[in-house]
C-alpha cells in the first residue's frame, strides 16, 4: 500500500494537483461515490517517464530503508506565523498549509500559509481537509470544498513564483480554546488523507492558550502505523482495534521538534534580542514568573472532568452491546474449541472459521474510535494538568522560601 | 524682493509604524530566496492602520515579484491583487498599509514603487529593511557586545542599531495643482511583538545561543565546557522547546543572576568603593517594600492550602492516569483473549 500511496518526490506537490482534478471531478460528476476518505485520492496527471523513473528509484531507495521522518525542523517564519495566525483567530481554531521539504529523515518547515474558512464557519476544522471529496451530498460543504482547492491551487502558484519551497509537507492546527485538545475525527480524517497521500506528512498543533501564558506549546504528531491500517480497513470494532494491537496511546505519535535558522534570521534575532520590547522589564523569562491565578490548570481540569464524563456515558452505552456479547461468547468459544478438537486445526489464527463466529457477534458493535479518542485525549490533557500543576508548585515554593527565609531581613 | 517660496510637505496621517517581529523574518526570508543577481526585493505590507492617532499596525507581509533596471521598474500587479484576495480569504480585517524593501536607502525606483501603492491605499507606509548580512551581523554583534557587558540599558537608550528596520512615508510638495516634487520623510518605527510573539520569539532566542554555543563547542571541540552567561542558557536547556518548569527554572536562574548583579551593585556602594545613585537606590527601596508582609501563621495556612491543592491535584491526576486502561479495556472486548 506504501507504493501506492509514496509521493513522487520531483514532482509537483500533490494538492496543487489534487485540486484541480478534484474540481473537475465535481463538475462533470462523475468522481466515484464510495467512502470519501478513501477516495480523495485524486487522478493525477500523467507523470513524464523522467519523473516515473524517478519514483522507481525513490521507491526502491524506499524499500531499502525506513523513509519515514523522525524528527521535524521548524524554521523560524513558519513558526511566527502559525503563532500570529492561531493568535488572531483565538479563540477559534484554525489551520494551514506546511511548506518545505523532506531531508532524509528530518522534514523542514520553511513556510506556510492559513487555510480560509475559521472566520466565517465558526470552526476551523470544516474547512481544513484539502483533500475533502468535494463530491459530497451538502451543497454548501461542496462549495467550501471548491474554494479551498481554488485557494491551494492560486496560494500554490504564487509561492511557486516567488522560490518559496513548494512541496506540501503537511499541516498546522490550533487547538483553540479547547485546552489543547485536537483529536477528533475530523482531525483523523484529514490527517489520515494527508499521510496517505504524503508518507511523511505531519500536523503542527499548537496551544494558543499556554503560548500566551509564557510557554511554546507546539508539537508535531502523526497517526501511528498501526492506527492507518486499522483507519483504512475501515474495522472500528474491537476486533479491528485488538487485532491490530493499537490501543488508545497508540493512535497518534510525535516527533521531536527542531528550529532551524539561517545566517539572515539569526542576525535578525540578535538584533531583536537586545531590543526594547524583548528585553529589560519586558523580558517574558522573567514576566512568566508571576504567580497566575490557576486559570490554566483550572481549565485543564475541566476539560478532563469534560471528557471523564464522556466516558462514563460511553459506560453506560456499552452494556447493551456487552450483553449479548457474553451471552453469546461462550457458545461461540465452544464452537472453536470442539472445532480444534475435530482436529481441522489450520493453526492458532484460522480467521475463515472464526470470523463466521465472531465477525457476527461483533458486526453490531458501535465504532469504538470515539471511546480510543475519548481516552487518548485524557492521557494528554492529564499529562497537560500534570505539568501545569508542577509549574505552580514550583513558583509556590519559592514564594514560601522567600517568606520563611526573610529575606528582607538580611540586609 | 525675494522670490523664494517656502513650502511645507502636505502632511501625510502617519504618525507612527508598529512592526510585527513575523514580518522581518518574512523580509529576510524573501531576501534569502530572491532569484539569482536580484539587488532587492520588495513585497507588500498587510495590517491596520489607526486614524485617530495615526499609527500603523503591519502585521503581515508577502514577497511580491518585480524587475527592475535603472530607469525601469515592473512590479507584478496581479499578484499582488491575487495575493491580497487569498488573505482577505484568511483574515478579512488585514488591509495593504504599505510597501517593504530590502537596502539601506531609496532611490528613484522606490519613489514609482510608492506611487502605485498610494493607489491601493491612502498613505502608504514604506518600510526599509537592512538585509546586507555584514551589516547586520556587525551591528548586531556590537549591540550583543553592550549587553553582554552586563550594561543593557547603555545599547537600548543608544541609537537605533543600523540593522533596525527604518518606515517613511512620501508628502508630496505642491503649489495648488500643481506636483513640484515628492520626498520620502522617516517615520518612527518599533518592533511591537504580542504577547504570544514574544514567547516564541523568546525560544528562537534561546535557539540561537543554542545553535551558536553548539558550533562553537564543536569549533573548539577540547573546551567543551560552556562559558558566560549564554553558554549556562544553553546547557539547562536541551530540548528546543522548553516545558513550563524548564522555563521556570531558567526564569528562576535568571532572576538569581540579576538579584546578585544588585546585590553586588549594593555591596559596593555600602562598602564606599562606588558612589551610590540616589534614584536607583530609591527604586530598590520602593521594590523592596513592595513585597508583602504577611503573619507567618496566616503565611503557613496559605501555603499549605495552596500547596495540599496541588498535591491533590497531581495525586489526582496520577489516579485517573492509571485508570485510563482499565476503562480502555472495560470500553472493548478483547479478542485474542477469546481465541485462546
Amino acid at each position: 500500500m506504501c507504493a501506492m500511496t509514496d509521493p513522487v518526490p520531483e514532482s509537483p506537490p500533490p494538492p496543487t494537483e489534487a485540486a484541480a482534478p478534484d474540481a473537475a471531478a465535481a463538475a462533470t460528476a462523475t468522481a466515484p461515490a464510495a467512502a470519501p476518505v478513501t477516495t480523495a485520492r485524486p487522478v493525477r496527471l500523467p507523470p513524464s517517464p523522467e519523473a516515473l523513473a524517478a519514483a522507481a528509484a525513490a521507491e526502491a531507495v524506499s524499500k531499502g530503508l525506513p523513509p519515514i521522518v523522525s524528527s521535524v525542523a521548524v524554521a523560524a517564519l513558519p513558526l511566527m506565523k502559525i503563532v500570529k495566525h492561531c493568535e488572531d483567530a483565538f479563540p477559534l481554531p484554525v489551520s494551514g498549509q506546511l511548506l518545505g521539504m523532506d531531508v532524509e529523515r528530518v522534514l523542514e518547515v520553511t513556510n506556510c500559509y492559513g487555510f480560509p474558512g475559521a472566520a466565517g464557519r465558526g470552526g476551523g476544522g470544516e474547512g481544513a481537509n484539502p483533500f475533502a471529496d468535494p463530491t459530497g451530498d451538502d451543497a454548501a460543504a461542496c462549495t467550501a470544498a471548491l474554494d479551498q482547492s481554488q485557494y491551494q491551487t492560486d496560494m500554490m502558484r504564487c509561492v511557486q513564483e516567488v522560490n518559496i519551497d513548494q512541496q506540501v509537507v503537511g499541516w498546522y492546527t490550533s487547538t483553540g480554546a479547547s485546552c489543547g485538545s485536537f483529536l477528533t475525527q475530523q482531525w483523523i480524517e484529514t490527517q489520515f488523507s494527508y499521510q496517505n497521500q504524503l508518507r511523511n506528512a505531519v500536523c503542527l498543533v499548537h496551544d494558543p492558550v499556554r503560548t500566551s501564558e509564557g510557554t511554546l506549546c507546539l508539537s508535531a504528531v502523526r497517526l501511528t502505523d498501526a492506527f492507518m491500517g486499522v483507519f483504512r480497513r475501515g474495522d472500528m470494532s474491537s476486533a479491528g482495534f485488538s487485532l491490530a494491537s493499537v490501543d488508545a496511546t497508540r493512535i497518534i505519535s510525535s516527533l521531536p521538534i527542531t528550529l532551524s535558522g539561517t545566517a539572515l534570521t539569526s542576525a535578525v534575532l540578535v538584533d531583536c534580542e537586545y531590543a526594547p520590547p524583548f528585553s529589560g522589564a519586558e523580558d517574558v523569562e522573567l514576566s512568566r514568573l508571576g504567580l497566575n491565578d490557576r486559570a490554566g490548570v483550572e481549565a485543564s481540569i475541566e476539560y478532563a472532568i469534560g471528557e471523564m464524563d464522556g466516558i462514563t456515558r460511553e459506560q453506560g452505552r456499552y452494556p447493551f452491546f456487552l450483553r449479548s456479547y457474553v451471552r453469546a461468547s461462550p457458545a461461540v468459544a465452544e464452537k472453536l474449541r470442539a472445532k480444534r478438537l475435530a482436529g481441522t486445526d489450520k493453526g492458532p489464527i484460522g480467521a475463515d472459521d472464526e470470523e463466521t463466529g465472531l465477525a457476527g457477534l461483533l458486526a453490531s458493535e458501535s465504532s469504538r474510535l470515539e471511546s480510543k479518542m475519548l481516552v487518548a485525549e485524557l492521557h494528554s490533557v492529564i499529562d497537560t494538568v500534570k505539568l501545569l500543576a508542577s509549574e505552580e508548585m514550583v513558583k509556590q515554593s519559592c514564594v514560601g522560601s522567600l517568606q520563611t527565609q526573610d529575606v528582607l531581613g538580611d540586609d | 524682493m525675494s522670490t523664494d517660496i517656502f513650502l511645507s510637505g502636505d502632511d501625510t496621517s502617519v504618525r507612527a509604524v508598529r512592526v510585527a517581529p513575523v514580518v522581518l523574518l518574512g523580509v529576510v526570508d524573501h531576501f534569502m530566496r530572491r532569484a539569482a543577481g536580484k539587488r532587492r526585493v520588495i513585497g507588500t505590507l498587510l495590517g491596520v492602520f489607526h486614524p485617530h492617532d495615526g499609527s500603523v499596525d503591519v502585521t503581515g507581509s508577502f514577497p511580491v515579484p518585480h524587475d527592475e533596471t535603472a530607469d525601469e521598474i515592473a512590479v507584478d500587479i496581479e499578484y499582488n491583487r491575487t495575493m491580497v484576495d487569498l488573505h482577505r480569504n484568511v483574515s478579512s480585517a488585514h488591509a495593504i498599509v504599505g510597501w517593504y524593501a530590502t537596502g539601506t536607502e531609496t532611490d528613484g525606483n522606490s519613489v514609482l514603487i510608492h506611487e502605485f501603492y498610494g493607489r491601493e491605499c491612502a498613505a502608504p507606509v514604506h518600510l526599509l529593511v537592512n538585509a546586507d548580512l555584514a551589516a547586520v551581523a556587525a551591528a548586531a554583534a556590537a549591540s550583543a557586545a553592550a549587553s553582554e557587558g552586563g550594561d543593557a540599558a547603555a545599547s537600548t537608550a543608544g541609537v537605533p542599531s543600523p540593522a533596525a528596520p527604518r518606515a517613511y512615508v512620501s508628502s508630496a510638495y505642491t503649489i495648488g495643482e500643481v506636483a513640484l516634487r515628492s520626498e520620502f520623510r522617516p517615520v518612527p518605527v518599533a518592533v511591537t511583538p504580542s504577547t504570544p510573539d514574544k514567547v516564541a520569539m523568546d525560544v528562537l532566542f534561546k535557539n540561537r545561543r543554542r545553535l551558536e554555543a553548539a558550533r562553537e563547542t564543536a569549533a573548539a571541540a577540547m573546551t567543551a565546557a560552556a562559558t558566560g552567561r549564554g553558554g549556562g542558557a544553553a546547557a539547562a536547556s536541551t530540548a528546543a522547546l522548553a516545558s513550563e518548569v524548564d522555563n521556570v527554572q531558567a526564569g528562576l536562574s535568571r532572576l538569581l543572576d540579576l538579584l546578585t548583579v544588585v546585590g553586588r551593585a549594593v555591596d559596593a556602594v555600602v562598602a564606599g568603593e562606588a558612589t551610590g545613585d540616589v534614584a536607583a537606590g530609591r527604586f530598590l527601596a520602593e521594590t523592596l517594600a513592595l513585597m508583602p508582609r504577611v503573619d507567618s501563621h496566616v503565611f503557613d495556612k496559605l501555603f499549605g492550602d495552596n500547596m495540599r491543592d496541588l498535591l491533590m491535584v497531581t495525586y489526582l491526576c496520577s489516579f485517573a492516569q492509571a485508570q485510563l486502561p482499565i476503562a480502555e479495556r472495560l470500553l472493548s472486548v478483547d479478542v485474542k483473549a477469546l481465541k485462546q
